[in-house]
């Protein structure tokens, strides 16, 4: 009922938000708009009593000041609808949301998960490739060429899939990012998906969201054929902040799983032909 | 009280002005009284050599076996960097080409130059370049105390970042194409790996060295050093990711070879 009164006057789309592309963001939308028609109403309420006082108190009607002011308990009124106003929304949707968005994990077995590792100043993403298990990382084996010191030697690292900045997601399927970095703070946001998390070297913090728009469908909706979904940094890292984005691709089950199935034929090539590599920075 | 205070504070500040180090002022400054010294005299060693004069080592660095598969470099982390190339990019780190030649070696003399008058540091700056969101050269050589150029020639930002232990290390943003600043090492060291904060696959070596005897071999892995004073040396060939190779070498005033094999 909510998300109906909602879509009648969408003020998020007026003020230039951008379209909500997965499941999570259509409740937060709502939250948005919600507090939106409640600023407004809240705007023309006080926007009515500022004219109001300038006219009734005007000097030419009040030479004298009054200290008594607007009389009768319509101000007390006025209050309480705030308050229950703003509780409604803070109880009603906003804790909810988050509540929702940090308990109610899918479980592992049923999420597509990625690993992606922040660094100054790119993004890092790693998948599990089709064995769905994540290879053994050293930092010792940290270097230009292997970024996230992944032992190629493990078995369960040899169809493991690196990429920088090129983040792909299945439509319509619950994707579960473990999120860290490299060296200082930064913060993984993907404004569209209203999904955002600050990446912290030394944890590896979860966040989940399902993309329901595919990148060829929203360019469709945008009339945009450059159109692509960002990764942006969301957390001042550096002199390469402003321009930390990775470019993310939403697209259908097939061609996901053919550009898994690519990505892993070269990997497993790389790691057969090219060994383990000497040594790294770290050594 | 108060004036106590204040001598004592005077005192202090002169005490560490005073104590202060000025960066490598020392080494350099050791070398050339003593090369000055030695200069003309010949060593001991040299006496049964002929009528001495300078000779130069050439040779040529191999790599054994195989040649490693190069790992393919993810330009599409960055689109200009990718537009810049017309295909995939493999990375620098072990570049061999025809018979195992292999590129990017830095050959020099690592021990025997004491003694030897070292030619003055010559003025000339060389460059290190940035094009296609990658290093050139790959490995730089340079003197003590020779300024060298960086240089941005693309058009996005570039973050210099020069990892140097015995050398200060730095942190330079070029983001106008074109720019260029100049640096330059007080220390000697092999080598101070420069990487790019901006683009992670990007690398350099910059060798600082105290002499002129050395070279770094290109594309078909030879190189030349010229203008060494008669004498044994030991040579070094250094690679960035290989186990480094020496040999000792005599020169005596003609031309003395002396080939490396790289094992992987």
């Amino acid at each position: 009922m909510w998300h109906e009164l909602n879509s009648w006057l969408d003020l998020s789309r007026l003020t230039g938000i951008a379209p909500a592309a997965s499941e999570q963001a259509v409740a937060v939308d709502d939250l948005l708009n919600g507090v939106h028609l409640f600023m407004l109403a809240l705007f023309i309420g006080w926007t009515y009593f500022f004219l109001q006082t300038l006219w009734k108190f005007r000097r030419s009607k009040n030479p004298k000041a009054d200290y008594v002011g607007f009389t009768g308990h319509g101000s007390t009124y006025v209050e309480i609808i705030v308050i229950v106003t703003e509780a409604a929304l803070l109880l009603g949707l906003a804790f909810p949301i988050w509540a929702k968005r940090v308990n109610e994990f899918p479980p592992l077995d049923q999420s597509v998960q990625i690993h992606v590792v922040a660094e100054q100043f790119a993004w890092n993403i790693h998948y599990p490739g089709p064995d769905g298990k994540f290879g053994r990382q050293d930092l010792k084996l940290v270097s230009p060429d292997n970024p996230l010191g992944i032992d190629r030697t493990d078995p369960n690292a040899k169809d493991d899939i690196v990429t920088m900045n090129q983040l792909h997601l299945p439509v319509n399927r619950d994707i579960t990012i473990l999120i860290t970095s490299k060296d200082v703070i930064h913060s993984f946001a993907l404004r569209q998906m209203r999904t955002c998390q600050d990446a912290i070297p030394g944890m590896r913090v979860p966040v989940w969201f399902k993309p329901t728009i595919t990148t060829e469908e929203m360019r469709k909706k945008l009339g945009n054929d450059k159109f692509d979904y960002e990764i942006m940094c969301a957390q001042l890292c550096g002199l390469g902040h402003y321009r930390m984005r990775g470019f993310v691709t939403v697209e259908t089950q097939e061609k996901y799983d053919a550009w898994i199935a690519e990505q892993a034929k070269l990997a497993q090539e790389a790691s057969t032909g090219a060994g383990q590599s000497q040594g790294g920075e770290y050594e | 009280m108060v004036k106590i205070t204040n001598i004592f504070s005077i005192f202090l500040v002169l005490f560490t002005v005073g104590c202060g180090k000025k960066p490598g002022a020392s080494k350099p400054m050791a070398e050339a009284p003593a090369g000055a010294a030695a200069g003309s005299e010949a060593k001991p060693a040299d006496a049964q050599a002929p009528a001495v004069g300078l000779g130069k080592i050439t040779g040529k660095v191999v790599l054994s076996g195989t040649p490693p598969e190069a790992a393919m470099i993810k330009m599409d982390a960055d689109p200009y960097c990718k537009a810049h190339h017309s295909g995939p990019v493999a990375s620098e780190t072990v570049v061999v080409g025809a018979g195992g030649a292999l590129k990017n070696v830095l050959v020099y003399l690592k021990k025997g130059t004491q003694g030897k008058t070292i030619p003055p540091v010559p003025k000339d700056k060389p460059m290190l370049d940035q094009v296609g969101c990658q290093y050139v050269p790959h490995m730089l050589a340079v003197r003590v105390g020779q300024a060298f150029t960086i240089r941005n020639s693309d058009g996005t930002l570039h973050n210099v970042h020069a990892t140097g232990v015995a050398n200060k290390e730095f942190n330079l943003g070029q983001p106008v194409q074109g720019m260029s600043s100049d640096k330059t090492f007080n220390s000697p060291e092999v080598v101070v790996r420069f990487k790019c904060d901006v683009h992670p696959w990007m690398g350099a070596c910059v060798a600082v060295l105290e002499h002129p005897w050395f070279a770094v071999t290109g594309d078909d892995g030879t190189f030349t050093i010229a203008n060494v004073p008669a004498g044994t040396y030991t040579v070094e060939a250094w690679h960035e990711a290989l186990p480094a190779q020496t040999a000792e070498v005599t020169v005596a005033g003609a031309e003395t070879p002396a080939n490396f094999t790289f094992q992987k």
